[in-house]
């Protein structure tokens, strides 16, 4: 390393060309579900296919594992500004009802009462947590799932008008083809 | 008063930080509630004193099951620990409470901007709250907070916690910090292994070089927004986890 520590390698982050695609493997469970619809919200084109054990994605030499990682490599290089409220209490909103989705929607828990607080907080916003944020995509991932499942509460009229809302802002070339392996 | 006013309450005497106008970017001191042995806390805390935000915290004893509690359920409506009050606003969840001091805090943010890098931050702390965490919970269980020291459940635990750890310090052979820059990632880490350290699983630390050299580092390095604080002397001894004891407040003496 030379005087003052320039002249030192430094080493260059990993990243995807321009013609490397993405691909997105995952079991079809409520995990998978809330990545396509991240993805499908931010714009991001990819293949997926619903098979294996846990969610993992692969853009040429990146590749990432966990819904955590994937979400956030999704924000990252979808079209437009990142989806991370700017202001730390949106933030902290928005986190709270991605922790709330991990901590009990997903294992089934809690559903009834988280939704219908969900649903009455609809009534005043647009958004789970204010703006369109990740905790949309994410929320909306585990209602589709529910609703898969045959376990989606009925009476939430605010979520399903709120879960349009959601789906309209996934670009037309995909929508039709994402919300297929989410419906 | 709520119970955040009855456990973790801002001493309104003069020359407090935040109260008595010297303060600049952060309105209000932040008041926290969780638990001595809960990682999250810790790392709530750890967060506070990196981004040099003054806390006062207070227990919610999840022992004894009080996260399910009129009084907590009315600060938390599901319960989620642990949880933060920054006046009117009251947020809960390790994700929210990290990453909403983060952006409130002095310092640049912890959270890296290239995509490959903020990925694989989230891909360690994930790795952390759903893999090695269960298995330290399990050690702080059997060895601190109570001593029955159950020999079976201790290998247990330490077998599950060895090959990921392995992986933890592969990637710190690699580079400085978990993800080349200080991140969340190393709070999450910092806030487990310092739980780890207090139990009969220690040694799974002194095994790994790279583990025991960066940890040796975090404990002894100033906090990340350049306050003079070590976040790491705010962390609970073994015997403050029996006591069921949390800092009363995390303060930043420099400001």
């Amino acid at each position: 390393m030379g005087l003052f520590g320039f002249g030192g390698k430094k080493q260059k982050p990993v990243t995807a060309g321009k013609n490397d695609k993405i691909s997105l493997t995952g079991p079809a469970d409520a995990i998978t579900m809330k990545a396509i619809m991240t993805a499908g919200v931010r714009g991001v084109e990819m293949d997926i296919n619903l098979s294996g054990d846990s969610l993992s994605l692969a853009h040429g030499p990146v590749s990432a594992k966990g819904e955590s990682a994937v979400i956030t490599y999704f924000d990252k290089k979808g079209t437009g500004a990142s989806l991370r409220p700017k202001k730390a209490r949106i933030l902290g909103e928005q986190n709270y009802w991605m922790d709330l989705s991990c901590q009990f929607l997903d294992k089934g828990e809690k559903v009834s009462e988280i939704l219908n607080r969900l649903n009455s907080n609809l009534a005043n916003q647009e958004y789970v947590a204010g703006p369109l944020s990740l905790a949309d995509a994410v929320i909306a991932g585990n209602v589709l799932m529910l609703k898969k499942s045959g376990s989606y509460p009925a009476g939430l009229s605010n979520i399903d008008t709120w879960l349009t809302r959601v789906e309209q802002q996934i670009p037309e070339n995909l929508r039709s083809t994402y919300m297929s392996h989410v419906s | 008063m709520d119970l955040f006013d009855q456990r973790a309450a801002v001493d309104e005497s003069e020359g407090q930080y935040g109260l008595s106008g010297e303060m600049k970017k952060t309105q209000y001191i932040l008041q926290l509630l969780g638990a001595p042995w809960c990682p999250d806390t810790l790392k709530c805390i750890l967060a506070a004193a990196e981004q040099g935000m003054e806390m006062t915290c207070g227990l919610v004893d999840s022992s004894e099951n009080e996260q399910s509690s009129s009084d907590y359920l009315a600060v938390s409506e599901f319960g989620v620990m642990p949880a933060l009050k920054e006046s009117d606003y009251t947020v809960a969840g390790v994700r929210a409470i990290t990453e909403f001091i983060n952006a409130r805090g002095l310092g640049n943010t912890l959270i890296p901007m290239n995509a490959v890098k903020a990925s694989d931050q989230d891909c360690w702390i994930e790795i952390s709250r759903t893999q090695a965490e269960p298995a330290i919970a399990t050690l702080v269980a059997e060895c601190v907070c109570s001593d029955s020291n159950d020999a079976g459940k201790i290998a247990d635990a330490k077998n599950t916690l060895a090959p990921i750890l392995d992986m933890l310090n592969d990637a710190l052979g690699k580079s400085e910090f978990i993800v080349d820059k200080f991140s969340l990632a190393d709070i999450h880490w910092t806030a487990a292994l310092h739980l780890l350290s207090l139990t009969a699983g220690v040694d799974l630390i002194e095994e790994r070089s790279n583990i025991k050299n960066w940890l040796a580092k975090i404990r002894s390095k100033k906090s990340a927004c350049g306050q003079d604080v070590i976040a790491t002397s705010f962390m609970p001894t073994a015997a403050d986890i029996k006591a069921k004891k949390l800092p009363p407040i995390i303060k930043i003496a420099d400001f």
